[in-house]
């Protein structure tokens, strides 16, 4: 240990007064910031391969069933997810600021841009209660709970036919009206599978939403304390990087599920 | 050392200008994709959003997670989850398709083609 040490750490132990937030099992502040930057990115791997799998039954999935991708896209309101989109984006920027504001000590900044991420994140949640609640009170769920109301299955209809129209897909939905739905497995089973994997999808990645507004609101207390200097900043940065992460699956899903059909 | 220097910032410090103009882009590019999915181009949909996605994606890694002006370790790490992802997800298609053979093949068959009239002929009952 201190036999193979070079002058340099010596140096930095001089400095042990000053460093408040240096762990005593690193050498210096810069061994310290990479040494957390590794960590967090491990972590972020682990989070690529967690959706990794999903991603991949989204793929099978609609390999073996493009038509049902096609129809179960018109039960999703695009303007919903595009706006969404937007608003994690913006929330995105928001959080990058906030790390160069703490790395150049802008303490008001630093919490503004905290604050705002913040309330983006809870504008996202918001805008997904308003599309999960309508789902839910018009049947349109996973699995056996898929049992789309006759208004929403009209709905449905009426912007395929706006859209130019398909017959093969509203003839589809129109034999879906004769009830019980459940007992039409051949025809539905794959339509109960993309709700299945709709909600799985996108209500891990709101889980993750929940997480982060946690994780920034916790930052908010501590910046406001002034907590964070250009020095010692990883627990924003860290967040930051998770929130991106987020960011990232999101504009991966929105396409694939509120776009393309 | 100047690296030693206490008042050193830790990390690349992003420009504000940078900032704005990646933020931008990503806006422009979600509306790309929302122009262009309203143009049906069939089986190619997909591989264009994925596209678009893939650009916002590396957008995204290089200058708000700082990926271009960090340590390449950082980089490798989230490239070879990416890169697993990705053999998973083609692998997995590979195999699916490879018994379409067999599905297809039972689906012709007699047993299995009395199963399914027994199971209509309980079912109006």
């Amino acid at each position: 240990m201190s036999s193979t040490a070079t002058a340099e750490p010596a140096h930095a132990h001089g400095h042990h007064g000053h460093e408040k937030n240096l762990a005593h099992h690193f050498d210096t502040m810069e061994q310290q910031f990479d040494a957390g930057k590794i960590g967090i990115w491990l972590f972020l791997a682990t989070e690529v391969l967690f959706f990794g799998g999903l991603f991949t039954v989204y793929s099978i999935y609609r390999a073996n069933h493009p038509q049902l991708y096609h129809i179960g896209q018109y039960f999703l309101t695009w303007e919903m997810g595009a706006i969404n989109t937007a608003v994690l984006i913006f929330s995105s920027l928001t959080a990058a600021w906030a790390v160069r504001a703490a790395q150049l000590n802008q303490k008001k900044i630093l919490v503004s841009m905290l604050v705002i991420t913040f309330l983006c994140a809870a504008t996202f949640m918001v805008v997904k209660y308003f599309e999960y609640s309508h789902k839910i009170h018009e049947g349109v769920l996973w699995g056996q709970a898929f049992n789309p109301s006759d208004a929403e299955l009209n709905h449905v209809i009426e912007k395929i036919e706006h859209k130019g129209g398909d017959p093969k897909a509203i003839e589809f939905l129109e034999a879906i009206k004769e009830r019980p739905v459940a007992e039409k497995k051949d025809m539905v089973a794959p339509l109960q599978m993309f709700f299945s994997i709709y909600f799985f999808m996108t209500g891990l990645h709101g889980i993750h939403v929940l997480v982060g507004m946690g994780l920034i609101a916790w930052l908010i207390v501590r910046a406001s304390k002034g907590q964070f200097n250009n020095r010692y900043f990883a627990p924003v940065d860290s967040v930051a990087l998770y929130w991106h992460i987020v960011d990232l699956i999101w504009i991966f899903l929105f396409p694939l599920f509120y776009l393309i059909g | 050392m100047s690296k030693h220097d206490e008042h050193h910032t830790l990390g690349h410090v992003m420009p504000a200008s940078t900032l704005i103009n990646v933020f931008l882009a990503l806006i422009v590019l979600t509306v790309v994709t929302v122009a262009v999915a309203q143009k049906d181009l069939g089986p190619l949909n997909v591989w264009v959003a994925l596209f678009i996605a893939s650009i916002k994606g590396s957008i995204v890694c290089a200058y708000f997670m700082h990926l271009k002006y960090d340590k390449k370790l950082n980089l490798l790490i989230f490239g070879i989850s990416v890169v697993l992802v990705l053999i998973m997800i083609t692998f997995t298609i590979v195999d699916s398709h490879f018994y379409y053979n067999n599905i297809d093949s039972y689906q012709q068959s007699e047993t299995f083609q009395a199963a399914k009239a027994a199971a209509a002929s309980s079912a109006a009952k």
